[in-house]
Parts: structure tokens; C-alpha cells; sequence
């Protein structure tokens, strides 16, 4: 869609669930309406932006946006984040880089 | 402190929310005019000439968790969706998309085909579309000059 250069009818903050554990952070967006093409999810300079043109008309000038922007934290692992988009739901998953995860260390009596 | 977490648009949240409830407040007491169309709560219901259309969003919400039925010019709509904690995950920071189930029906505006009743479900989007009964088609009507 070449919605770039154009401006969204209005913008909206969708609901999200936000989860944590060792290995990284899990998000999920509500997006409903958005087809594939109009789903940008980017990692610049540790400023995620997750963003949803949904069309309000049938050729597609007119659409509304949604969209999140979050300051990640730094040990997240920039080239391994996957997002997933199904029924509206956006879902992306930010791992953290393998140096930053905690390790067990054997320890070696004797 | 472990990890930095900021949600830049958190500041926005309040004005949407805002919006949302206007909205929505506007709309039950019939202020907002949308052109041929009309608030069914969540669901928008548009009017063209052989056919009605209700559009409605359900993100989340899988083909085998939606349910709709059809009688005389009563249309029912059953939805539902789950947001649990995925497994594995222990730290919860945010948790604002909410988990519903419910079953709404609509009176329709006319009696319509119910042979002719097509539903999709795509991008989290529900559209039905109704044709209306021959009965109540406009009807172009032809007039002899005499």
C-alpha cells in the first residue's frame, strides 16, 4: 500500500498486552482491519514502532492508523525479532541477545 | 534498574479513551450522523439497495469461536476470545486487551434472503452481508404512456 507519503485520518493507540520472562519480551496489538500489506514493525536505534494502516475506503486513500511506539531496552537482540499478525492481532516477539540471558555456571567441586 | 520499558504513547491513551467514550456516547443518543449507517453498539450495519451490511471488529477472535444465526429478521451473533498469559512468560506489564464473550442479536431494518446470507471473518473483521427479500427491493416500475 502506498500509504507512506500520505497522512491517516486519525491515529489510534491500540490495546496491547506487554509479557516478560528471561529469554525476552512478548507483544501483542489489536489491529483490526489491517491487511498484511499495511503492517510496519521497526527497530531504530532502540525505538520500536509497531503500526497498522487500516483502509477506509475501497481503494485505500482514505485509512486511519494504529500505532505504539516503545523505547526497548538494550539488550534486545535487534535481528531477531519476528512478528506475527493473525485475526487483527499483531504479535512480535523481542528476544534478547544470547550474552545478555542468564546463565547457570557449572560449578566444579574438587 | 533491570530494563527500560517506556510506552511513549501512554500520554495519549487518556485523549483516545476519551474519544472512544464521545464517541460511542454520541452515537446511542443518536447525535452522530453517519451517513447510511447505523450503531449497533460495536457493530455498523450500512444499507444499499438490494442488500444490508453489518461490519463489525472481532480481533482475536478465531472462525470456530464465532457463531452467527439467522431467523426471520432477527440476526445473532455469538463471539468470543481468550487472552491469557502466554506460558513461560512470568512478568506482565501491560494487559489492556480485554477477553469477551458474548451473544448480541440484531432486529434488521427488512426481511432478507436467508438463502442468500454470505459471511467472512478476515483481519479480525466480521462482514456479513444480507441481500434484502424480493419483497421489499425498490422496484423500478415501468410507465405506459397512453
Amino acid at each position: 500500500m502506498t500509504t507512506e507519503s500520505k497522512r491517516p485520518v486519525r491515529v489510534e493507540t491500540p490495546p496491547m498486552d506487554i509479557f516478560e520472562n528471561a529469554d525476552g519480551f512478548l507483544l501483542r496489538a489489536d489491529m483490526p482491519g489491517v491487511p498484511n500489506a499495511g503492517l510496519t514493525v521497526e527497530l531504530d536505534k532502540g525505538l520500536l514502532t509497531l503500526q497498522g494502516d487500516r483502509p477506509l475506503s475501497e481503494d485505500g486513500e482514505r485509512f486511519m492508523s494504529y500505532r505504539r511506539r516503545f523505547q526497548v531496552p538494550r539488550d534486545i537482540d535487534g535481528g531477531q525479532v519476528t512478528a506475527h499478525f493473525e485475526h487483527g492481532v499483531l504479535q512480535v516477539r523481542l528476544p534478547r541477545s544470547e550474552a545478555a540471558k542468564p546463565r547457570k555456571i557449572p560449578v566444579v567441586v574438587g | 534498574m533491570l530494563f527500560r520499558f517506556d510506552d511513549l504513547d501512554r500520554t495519549f491513551d487518556f485523549m483516545n479513551d476519551l474519544h472512544r467514550r464521545l464517541d460511542q456516547a454520541l452515537a446511542q443518543v443518536g447525535v452522530v450522523d453517519v451517513p447510511r449507517a447505523e450503531h449497533f453498539g460495536w457493530a455498523r450495519l450500512t444499507q444499499q439497495d438490494d442488500a444490508l451490511t453489518l461490519r463489525a471488529d472481532l480481533p482475536g477472535v478465531a472462525d470456530r469461536d464465532l457463531e452467527l444465526s439467522l431467523q426471520e429478521d432477527v440476526l445473532t451473533v455469538t463471539a468470543s476470545r481468550e487472552v491469557a498469559v502466554p506460558e513461560g512468560y512470568e512478568k506482565v506489564h501491560a494487559q489492556e486487551r480485554r477477553p469477551f464473550k458474548f451473544t448480541r442479536s440484531y432486529s434488521l431494518p427488512c426481511r432478507v434472503d436467508p438463502e442468500k446470507v454470505a459471511a467472512r471473518l478476515e483481519n479480525g473483521v466480521l462482514e456479513v452481508r444480507l441481500h434484502k427479500a424480493e419483497a421489499v427491493q425498490p422496484r423500478q416500475i415501468t410507465v405506459v404512456r397512453g
